[in-house]
């Protein structure tokens, strides 16, 4: 199946206050499609590594799973 | 004819049991475009998921000399089946090429940050019974779906309270909710809530 790139929303922020991390944009929070298509892979196995605890996500108002994208940059960088 | 507030109560959407007025099946349209493509996604993934304890014996070895290699924790594991084809990568049934050791290894492409920074193998689950490794795998690939299912639902709910907050949006969540646990083999057995009568007894308590 063809995927477009989600939209980003940078405006959504995590909720925690952030833990020393000086890059301001590892604070944004992404949909998990966001974060599939961010990393290159699908929805499927973002759940998966957050199943495995690879991930650790954050949840919006309505109870969605968001990945703060520090998680994903930790994630890319832990397996260098 | 049904009608509730003065609005036809007649619309039942696909794999729900809720009757929706005009103004929810609405709310319900907006909210399930929102998930649409994630819920063929699921839907597709469900149905290899469903077929993954009979893809083993489908599906025979290939010969020594056709078989495809996938190099995970530095060992090149012997491809036997194809369990799952994701939008971005695969899940194979995988063999040890000198011990008798199974290996459930999902393959991403080479072009992925998430391969170019753990590999393009990466092994879920290893054991000695091939059977027993597809049979754990597709419990916890049917965790994965339900836990996806949960998810739009969530996604979903933030549409439909957000912009129909006047069309009833618990009742549009319930007819999402139904059709998404349905997706991936579950329904939803909502009770309706049981009416309480006062009962004014007087004279001797029943």
């Amino acid at each position: 199946m063809a995927s477009s790139p989600p939209v980003m929303n940078e405006e959504r922020q995590q909720n925690q206050p952030s833990t020393g991390d000086t890059m301001a944009s590892t604070s944004v929070q992404l949909t998990v499609s966001e974060a599939a298509y961010t990393i290159g892979v699908d929805s499927f196995t973002i759940l998966g590594l957050i199943q495995r605890g690879k991930l650790k996500p954050a949840r919006s108002p309505s109870g969605e799973i968001m990945v703060p994208k520090g998680e994903l940059i930790r994630l890319i960088e832990k397996g260098r | 004819m049904l009608k509730r507030k003065g609005q036809v109560v007649g619309s039942i959407v696909p794999g729900s049991t809720v009757r929706l007025t005009p103004g929810q099946l609405n709310a319900y349209t907006a909210a399930f475009e929102a998930i649409s493509p994630e819920f063929d996604e699921l839907r597709q993934m469900q149905r290899q998921v469903d077929k993954l304890p009979h893809t083993i014996l489908e599906q025979p070895s290939s010969s020594p000399d056709t078989v495809a290699t996938i190099a995970a924790e530095g060992i090149e594991w012997q491809s036997q089946a194809q369990l799952l084809t994701l939008p971005k990568s695969a899940v194979l049934l995988c063999r040890h090429p000198t011990e008798n050791e199974f290996a459930i290894i999902q393959r991403f492409p080479a072009d992925s940050a998430y391969a170019k920074a753990n590999g393009q193998g990466e092994i879920l689950l290893k054991g000695a019974d091939a059977g027993h490794l597809v049979g754990e795998y597709a419990g916890w690939a049917q965790h994965t779906l339900r836990f996806m299912a949960s998810n739009l639902v969530s996604k979903a709910q933030c549409v439909a309270f957000e912009q129909f907050p006047e069309h009833n949006p618990g009742r549009v969540m319930r007819a999402i909710s139904e059709r998404c646990l349905l997706a991936v083999g579950e329904s939803l057995t909502v009770m309706e809530p049981v009416r309480q009568t006062t009962r004014h007894a007087r004279g001797i308590g029943v």
